[in-house]
């Protein structure tokens, strides 16, 4: 599997995730994140899983996942894929 | 929209009932405004503050500040606002305002041409009762004029800080009420489907097997706004009191208030789930926000939520408690134009958790700037003095270019480091740049010292929103065309998303009884905005909040695990209730109305349940007539209307052709017309409509048989629809004349 070329996962990364990874340098951490499909069924479940995310829950085009830079790499370099986003935070109102 | 119509006849009726009057009490107040004030203002010859202290009626909304005798009214106006005659606003939307006026000048208030209506305050009640009340909710729960609703059959979904699972109102004889409970907190035996926390049954809750704690006890609130059933006080009864529920404790730690966006998604798939296992509609309440992102509906989370939202699973959310914040500018922009705001800088490390770099003396201050159309050719960031206003230090930079812990120097000293991320977002196509400003920990570095621009030279027309700290109020001298803060767009995220109900907040109390006795809300006047309630609209312009609710102040259920000692003055006397306000407290008030809604028609869906709110939501003298507007969204929350709405519409085949049973005469009809039923079945409510499906009259009835009046009903044919105890039926009425 070659996940090499970091410049997809930041060009389909947002702002906040971007940053993270940029000032996480430690390959082997991981981050929650969420992606945008466009389209999310069995084949593109199958595709994502070879990149050893760990999937939480996916809707029709959202799928939260687990991965370190290196998966997340490989799950940017999808072509169905199209943005990345940090997991944040939400506060009671 | 056709009840307005409906209220705006009976409103022009009292108006010309009383216009033989010249009192501007008599043409300009309500009712029991006007039946209070008259005597006073026809005290002829007199001071009539003279009155008020002879007749000792110095009680709200009277007051006396300064040996000056005040009353505190609710005022509609027409362009500025009106002459005072030393009295004061207390707050102010573009139309209404709450004032105290003299009492003295009165009359000359109410004389002025721009005062269109005017209402005492009222004050406010003191339990949880009060804003059931206030939406209907009491009426729908009782049957009157509308099919009996509880929720029963329902769930509803909590995703919040957990829940009192001892509380009694989440109980009945039979156990608890609560089917299913995750601690995302504690590991131990996780759902399926989820590898983290803890699932606890209602066998489990039962048995007394949970250890789930609300520490923090804002779960337990809303909960008990949702569904709580009155068991521990009936008068505290919630709004949808026979629901089953099914909470999610959403934090990772106990002692936190804050929630990850990916387990606000497993915890609405969690519910939905377990809620088409039961074969139960559902509806999630989530008391949760956050003022960053796009504002537009397209962040993961908001598309992510969208997509759980089906037929019968519709979820609810807090529209946020930023509107008093001014923390929004925003402007349009042609090619060519040089463009910037002036911020006094907010420490953010204190409003968003994890944001900051975790040590001591950090202050950060940040922009979250979103780009429609058009594009920046280059951006500054300056900084000014905050005495003489001269620029001290300036950053520039191309749009798109990195840049990283850069320092900004005046006078030979470091005034902050500079980061800057541009990027181009491919859920919506904006261009998203994001600024920090930091003293990386450096206690001598005082960002707080200078006022700060973002400046942009444009390169052709577009929009700019950014989220950005408290504009400056001062007109400092510009370079450059400035735009400054507002409250707009304030919504926050959930709540902007493209299917979910955003709900804003109102005031339905002011005073209650507590463990360290009598306390009052700081004259909060009944039934105004809260100044808290975040205003819309959304980025991509729609209107938001969808709709308000009562969110200030609540009583609802108090946990027993949360630190009660330091909050006395807002826990009940027998220590079971709390009182509280926010966005947070208003959600559950629409979360428990639409679980009324789906036990009338199960399979309601968003755009439904929309439908019903923008048409059925109230307006009165604190909305004022322009509605929708982003303060009220469409207006307040009425369940009687809403849950009317859903159970005419929530009709098979066999209802439409079981019409025997049902008579209608005469038919043809001249002034007034009968409906009646066989003996033991009850005429809920009969709508008229016209043939475009308008409604033309309504009434809620209690009997085998109603009769309305048709004398205003114009030559034609009509729709009748009669709600009864045995279902809904129809009929065709003829008027002739």
């Amino acid at each position: 599997m070659n996940c090499s070329s970091s410049s997809v996962l930041e060009q389909k990364s947002t702002r906040a995730l971007r940053e993270t990874l940029a000032q996480q340098t430690a390959e082997d951490v991981s981050h929650t994140v969420l992606v945008t499909m466009q389209g999310f069924g069995d084949e593109q479940k199958k595709e994502v899983s070879l990149c050893g995310v760990s999937i939480i829950v996916a809707t029709p085009s959202v799928v939260t996942m687990i991965g370190t830079r290196e998966e997340l790499e490989c799950v940017a370099k999808k072509p169905f894929v199209k943005s990345l986003e940090l997991s944040q935070n939400k506060k009671t109102q | 929209m056709k009840k307005f119509l409906l209220l705006l006849a009976l409103c022009a009726s009292t108006t010309f009932a009383s216009a033989a009057n010249v009192s501007p009490v008599a043409t300009k107040c309500n009712a029991r405004t006007a039946m209070v004030l008259t005597p006073i203002v026809e005290y002829q010859g007199k001071n009539v503050a003279d009155y008020i202290l002879a007749t000792q009626k110095i009680q709200f909304p009277f007051m006396t500040l300064n040996n000056t005798v005040y009353v505190q009214l609710l005022i509609q106006h027409r362009g500025t606002m009106p002459e005072l005659f030393g009295g004061e606003i207390i707050t102010q939307t573009s139309s209404v305002a709450a004032v105290r006026i003299p009492l003295n000048s009165l009359q000359q208030f109410l004389q002025q041409e721009t005062v269109i209506a005017a209402e005492l305050s009222q004050r406010f009640k003191k339990s949880m009762d009060e804003s059931r009340k206030e939406i209907g909710a009491d009426r729908v729960h009782s049957g009157q004029g509308v099919a009996k609703l509880t929720g029963k059959g329902v769930i509803v979904g909590v995703y919040d800080t957990g829940i009192d699972t001892k509380h009694p109102d989440f109980s009945t004889e039979s156990g608890s009420r609560i089917l299913y409970l995750w601690d995302m907190a504690n590991d131990g035996k996780s759902p399926a489907k989820y590898p983290w926390g803890t699932e606890y049954t209602k066998a489990d809750i039962d048995q007394g097997a949970s250890q789930e704690k609300d520490f923090d006890g804002h779960g337990t609130h809303v909960a008990g706004t949702a569904a709580g059933n009155g068991r521990g006080k009936a008068e505290m009864k919630g709004i949808a009191p026979e629901a089953d529920i099914i909470v999610v404790k959403g934090v990772r730690e106990d002692n936190e208030s804050s929630f990850d966006d990916a387990d606000i998604i497993a915890g609405c798939a969690y519910i939905f789930e377990k809620a088409q296992e039961l074969g139960k509609p559902a509806v999630i309440n989530l008391s949760l926000g956050s003022v960053l992102g796009p504002h537009d509906g397209t962040s993961a989370l908001e598309i992510a939520l969208s997509e759980l939202v089906q037929p019968g699973k519709l979820i609810i959310a807090a529209a946020g408690n930023e509107g008093t914040l001014p923390i929004h500018a925003g402007t349009s922009y042609q090619a060519g134009e040089n463009i910037g705001t002036y911020i006094s800088p907010i420490n953010v490390c204190d409003l968003f958790e994890n944001f900051c770099p975790d040590i001591p003396n950090i202050f950060v201050t940040a922009a979250d700037i979103w780009f429609k159309g058009g594009s920046i050719d280059s951006m500054y960031i300056e900084a000014y003095s905050s005495t003489s206003f001269s620029m001290v230090g300036r950053l520039g930079m191309a749009v798109g270019d990195a840049v990283d812990n850069v320092e900004l120097n005046a006078n030979n000293k470091v005034i902050g480091y500079i980061s800057v991320t541009t990027i181009n977002n491919s859920n919506n196509g904006d261009d998203n740049s994001f600024i920090r400003i930091s003293n990386n920990g450096n206690e001598d570095i005082i960002i707080d010292d200078y006022v700060w621009a973002y400046r942009f030279t444009t390169k052709s027309a577009g929009q700019i929103d950014m989220w950005a700290g408290i504009p400056v109020p001062q007109d400092l001298p510009a370079t450059f065309r400035v735009f400054t803060g507002n409250t707009d767009m304030t919504i926050g995220s959930p709540a902007s998303a493209k299917k979910l109900i955003s709900v804003g907040s109102y005031v339905t109390k002011n005073e209650w009884d507590s463990k360290s006795g009598k306390q009052s809300g700081n004259n909060l006047s009944l039934g105004v905005i809260s100044t808290f309630s975040s205003k819309g609209p959304t980025r991509d312009g729609r209107i938001a909040p969808l709709l308000t609710a009562p969110g200030e102040v609540i009583f609802a259920a108090a946990s027993s695990d949360m630190e009660q000692d330091d909050k006395l003055n807002r826990i009940s006397p027998d220590g079971m209730y709390y009182g509280i306000e926010g966005t947070s407290m208003a959600t559950p008030h629409v979360a428990g109305t639409v679980a009324l809604m789906l036990q009338a028609r199960p399979t309601l869906t968003f755009e439904q349940v929309s439908d019903i709110i923008k048409e059925w939501s109230r307006k009165d003298a604190r909305t004022g007539e322009n509605l929708p507007n982003n303060t009220w969204g469409y207006g307040k929350i009425d369940a009687y209307f809403y849950a009317l709405q859903s159970t005419l519409t929530s009709v098979n085949e066999e209802n439409y052709t079981n019409n025997n049973s049902v008579n209608i005469y005469p038919n043809p009809a001249y002034d007034n017309v009968t409906v009646s039923v066989a003996d033991g079945i009850t005429i809920h409510n009969v709508m008229v409509t016209d043939i475009a499906g308008n409604t033309i009259m309504q009434k809620a009835n209690t009997s085998s048989s109603a009769t309305l009046s048709s004398a205003s009903l114009s030559n034609g044919v009509y729709g009748v629809h009669i709600l009864t105890s045995a279902g809904l039926h129809h009929k065709v009425l003829t008027i002739v004349k």
